[in-house]
């Protein structure tokens, strides 16, 4: 068992020797034929160069260039071979298989290439003329910037957002198209420029505008305005991405406007006899900085009391006095009064729901808002006379009786000395 | 308890009538409305009647009820003239006594008139009679003569009633004087109503102390005895204390000018007299009383005299008083014989117009010849 225990990481070893050695040797044959002398093969922004074939002495001479720099150059023989890094990672072959005489010399390669998928080439031929012919393709590089013209704003102010392309790659850019997301926190105020579509172009070197607007900042806070990308193609459709700054702004609090009704709801007696009388006044107050709107104030009077009269403001739906302004200024306030009639004894609060909206000066809703208010306890009493409502039933019977026996005792006096 | 029959007769005695019932219900302020929640505070079985023929008199009463006011119909009453009266009573003599014989029988009855006016004084010595030859019981007549200044006419009727009055039988005449009494207020209509109710108050005090229990001596038969003593005519006097008075004060009072109906000198000439004194005890000092009861005694002849003991009163005294002359009255009967002849002069004058009329009228049916 010791045994078997020690062989396993060997083994793990070998199959993953095994299995890189599988990768390794996996050369792909990108071409295999002849290359006038003078002629080059490139290999998207690698160009071989055949720049002379010795025929009598079987050998060849040969330039690679990587773009318009000179990387390697050497001197094969037949069957010889040299390899240039391609890329990052990739690795190419050039072997030399024979030479040929004829009008123009030429020599017989196989170039193959490992590590690197072939299907990723997108220059993969011969070039007639050699360097002197070929045409690289750049990197195109859009550097988008996105500027704010102020970083610290409140809620309700707006920024101007600039957002300018630069080309300073090797290449012109082609079919960009930028992409500006969606900002949370703001709303899109006004667009002053903005580019439609793709850019077909961008040369290297060439600056242009791609936005210009205007945000405005609806909630508090610190935020990374989102960058703005940018997806192009260089000459040889070779797909860039591109992403500009990220700037960021805080937005203060303090701008918001808002109406602020506060309530006195009072009474003049603490306690009053039944059928009495009492007289609320309502004081409505706007402390805030905004206009209230469709200012109401609907009052719940209890069983026992009754509403007789009022301000000519105040209307009464079901009995129950309504208060409504259309627009209460900011730092106004209106005083309305009405009398109630204590109709029964007992213990009193009269209910108010305040409801009123404003604009904040931000947003475009109006924002509602409600409260609801009580007075103090009312004590109606008895009255002068409520001690005879008190009675049971039977003191009317007997009080009834009284009277009616005092009525025809009246009445029969009343005949009796009547001439 | 003694059952009491009172009779107004004419205008004047439905008054008093009026005020009597009216005191019955308790004390002289009451007002109009006494009659819907009091009662009649009568200590007897007290009836009353009014008689009149003029219906607005009846109609003018308030505190009697109305089954007690009996109108006698006549076109147009009898206009102090009592020959007419005469003859309206008896020709409604038996619905008169119909109306008395429904109300009961009685122990004593009295009967109030003015001596001067037509109804009254007409009917009262005829009911009188009438009723004396139906009934046994006494029947007193409390007579109020007229102010002097009111013409000949009643002065007439004054001396005839009263002279018919004392022969109809009644058991004796009280009189009360309105000439006496005319300083007691304003206006004719308050001077009558003072009147009224003096008179009301003495015959009410009288009843009342006629049922009580008293100390000493009175009942009706007392009442009666000096009733019967002197001329037949008599008057009352009355005293009631508003304060603490000495007894002997109050009677004196009850004696004196003051307190009586009719103008008289009570120890000059009383015959018989008859004190009654109500009023809690502490006031009722036994030898203070005797003291002055035989003061008039010694003057008058015999005195009655009843105590009514009420607690928490104050002395009050009622004295009823029996005339052997009437100084004042006789007054009145010579002023009244002017007056009768002066009537008769002024009738002879008319007499001898019409005599100018029967000798105009001899040549009636005669055409002169020529
Ligand atoms: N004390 C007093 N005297 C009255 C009252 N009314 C009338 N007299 C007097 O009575 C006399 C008139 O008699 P009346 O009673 O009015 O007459 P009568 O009996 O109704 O008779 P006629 O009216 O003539 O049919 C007058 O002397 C009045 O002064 C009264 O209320 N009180
Ligand atoms: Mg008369």
């Amino acid at each position: 068992m010791k045994l078997k225990r020690i062989h396993i990481p060997f083994l793990c070893a070998f199959f993953i020797l095994l299995m890189l050695g599988g990768a390794a040797s996996a050369r792909a044959v990108v071409y295999e034929g002849d290359i006038e002398e003078g002629d080059g093969y490139q290999l998207n922004n690698y160009l071989i160069e055949i720049t002379d074939v010795f025929v009598e002495a079987n050998t060849a001479s040969y330039y690679v260039y990587e773009r318009e720099k000179k990387i390697d150059d050497g001197l094969l023989d037949i069957n010889e071979s040299f390899e240039f890094d391609f890329d990052d990672k990739g690795e190419v072959q050039v072997r030399l298989k024979s030479v040929h005489s004829g009008v123009v010399p030429r020599a017989t390669v196989e170039i193959t290439m490992s590590n690197y998928n072939i299907g990723d080439l997108y220059i993969n031929d011969l070039v007639d003329g050699g360097y002197s012919s070929a045409s690289f393709a750049g990197d195109p590089e859009i550097e988008i910037t996105k500027k704010i013209d102020k970083s610290e704003i409140g809620i309700g102010e707006t920024i101007t957002v600039t957002v300018n392309a630069k080309n300073i790659g090797d290449d012109a850019a082609n079919n960009v198209l930028f992409t500006d997301p969606k900002q949370e926190h703001f709303v899109l105020e006004k667009t002053t420029y903005e580019v439609t579509g793709a850019v077909s172009e961008i040369d290297v070197g060439e600056s242009i505008p791609i936005y210009i607007y205007e945000l405005k900042a609806t909630e508090a806070g610190t935020f990374d305005l989102k960058p703005v990308t940018a997806s192009y193609t260089n000459s040889a459709s070779q797909a860039y991405h591109s992403s500009s700054n990220a700037p960021k702004i805080t937005i203060n609090e303090g701008n918001k406007k808002s109406a602020q009704v506060e309530i006195s709801m009072d009474v003049d007696l603490k306690s009053v006899e039944r059928n009495g009388k009492i007289i609320s006044t309502i004081i409505l107050r706007n402390t805030g900085d905004a206009a209230a709107e469709a200012v109401r104030l609907d009052i719940t009077l209890p069983q026992g009391l009754e509403y007789e009269g009022g301000d000519k403001d105040i209307e009464t739906i079901g009995g129950s006095p309504r208060i409504f302004i259309d627009t209460l200024q900011a730092n106004n306030d209106k005083e309305y009064s009405y009398v109630l009639k204590a109709n029964e004894v007992g213990t009193y609060t009269i209910a108010g729901e305040l409801s009123y909206e404003y604009n904040n000066g931000v947003d475009t809703e109006n924002i509602k808002e409600s409260a609801e208010v009580k007075t103090s306890s009312i004590y109606v009493t008895k009255g002068k006379f409520d001690y005879l409502f008190e009675q049971p039933v039977y003191v009317y019977v007997i009080l009834l009786l009284v009277l009616g026996a005092v009525g025809v005792h009246i009445y029969r006096r009343h005949k009796e000395y009547k001439y | 308890m003694l059952n009491i029959l009172v009779i107004g007769n004419g205008q004047c005695g439905n008054r008093i009538l009026d005020s009597v019932n009216k005191h019955a219900f308790g004390g002289g302020k009451s007002g109009k409305l006494v009659k819907f929640y009091s009662k009649q505070k009568f200590k007897s079985n007290v009836q009353t009647i009014a008689f009149n023929t003029a219906v607005n008199d009846l109609k003018e009463m308030k505190f009697t009820k109305a089954k007690d006011r009996v109108h006698i119909p006549h076109l147009h009453g009898v206009g102090a003239n009592r020959n007419i009266g005469k003859r309206v009573f008896e020709e409604k003599k038996e619905m008169i006594m119909r109306q008395i014989e429904e109300k009961g029988n009685f122990d004593i009855a009295f009967v109030v008139t003015s001596a001067s006016g037509g109804t009254g004084s007409s009917f009262t010595p005829l009911l009188v009679k009438e009723m004396k030859e139906r009934y046994d019981y006494p029947v007193y007549c409390v007579v109020v003569l007229p102010f002097r200044e009111e013409g000949t006419l009643y002065l007439q009727n004054a001396a005839f009633s009263l002279r018919e009055l004392r022969q109809s039988g009644a058991d004796g005449v009280i009189l009360a004087d309105n000439q006496y009494l005319k300083n007691i207020g304003g206006s004719i209509q308050e001077a009558y109503n003072g009147i009224n109710d003096m008179i009301a108050e003495r015959i009410l005090f009288l009843l009342d102390a006629l049922d009580s229990e008293m100390m000493m001596v009175t009942d009706l038969g007392d009442f009666k005895t000096v009733m019967s003593g002197g001329a037949g005519l008599a008057t009352i006097g009355f005293f009631r204390a508003e304060k603490e008075t000495p007894i002997k004060t109050a009677i004196q009072n009850a004696l004196s000018p003051t307190g009586l109906l009719f103008s008289t000198d009570v120890y000059d000439e009383a015959s018989r007299a008859m004190v009654i004194i109500k009023g809690d005890r502490k006031y009722l000092s036994i030898d203070d009383i005797s003291s002055e009861i035989e003061k008039l005694s010694g003057a008058v002849g015999h005195v009655f005299k009843g105590i009514v003991v009420r607690n928490g009163e104050y002395p009050q005294v009622l004295s009823v008083l029996t005339l052997e002359s009437a100084h004042e009255l006789e007054e009145l009967y010579s002023v009244a014989v002017q007056a009768i002849h002066h009537e008769k002069a002024k009738k002879q004058r008319v007499e001898e117009a019409a005599e100018l009329d029967k000798t105009f009228s001899q040549i009636e049916g005669l055409e002169p010849e020529y």
